[in-house]
């Protein structure tokens, strides 16, 4: 007579069975804000960065005294 | 056949649950990005005052070194909240308690300001509720993978 899986196999068989059905909303939710800018997290923090850069340039020159 | 239907929905849950976490993540790290385009477009504001004669000299220095502080501020914690480890929950603890407190820096400094101008105010108001809801998001984030 041939073993039979374990629960534990059973179950994690049924687990990638449903994780296969929802993968679609599992990947719209990470996706979902990453898509409203249309950016990676690598594009994001460089895009930060870039402005951040810009603005200190903007206030170190208004800081100074030179009308 | 139940009991393995319900260890299955658990590993899916917690699946679930790690996804809405990145987005939770993706959405600090958006805001961050929008306080520096809020702080860039004040300081861009701030500079343009003062070209069309409407602020002084003194007050254009003034918000200006109150921006840039804001400015350093939100750049250090932007580095910090990205340097936490994935999977590290030491790490994102602490890392929580660093951003938190820089970006109340950040706040606290722009709400010192006593600006004259409505819109350089305005402004710099909104600057501080963004800093705010990013920190306020990034505090809910449970772990960075």
């Amino acid at each position: 007579m041939p073993n039979e899986p374990s629960t534990a196999v059973l179950a994690l068989i049924r687990a990638l069975e449903l994780i296969n059905a929802i993968r679609p909303v599992i990947d719209s939710v990470i996706a979902n804000e990453q898509a409203r800018t249309g950016l990676s997290r690598a594009e994001l923090y460089a895009l930060s960065k870039q402005l951040i850069a810009e603005t200190d340039a903007i206030t170190t020159e208004d800081m100074s005294d030179r009308p | 056949m139940r009991r393995r239907t319900s260890i299955a929905a658990v590993i899916v849950l917690a699946l679930v649950a790690q996804a809405c976490d990145a987005a939770t993540l993706a959405k600090a790290e958006n805001r961050m990005n929008q306080a520096a385009n809020g702080l860039n477009a004040a300081a861009k504001t701030n500079h343009r005052l003062y070209q069309a004669n409407v602020i002084n000299l003194a007050n254009r220095r003034e918000v200006a070194r109150v921006i840039n502080f804001a400015n350093s501020k939100l750049d250090a914690a932007i580095d910090r909240a990205y340097a936490i480890q994935p999977g590290d929950a030491g790490s994102l603890s602490t890392g929580k308690i660093d951003v938190a407190k820089i970006l109340r820096e950040a706040t606290e400094e722009i709400g010192k300001l006593n600006i004259g101008n409505e819109e350089l105010r305005l402004a710099l108001q909104a600057v501080i509720a963004l800093i705010n809801e990013a920190n306020s998001i990034f505090q809910r984030v449970k772990e960075i993978t």
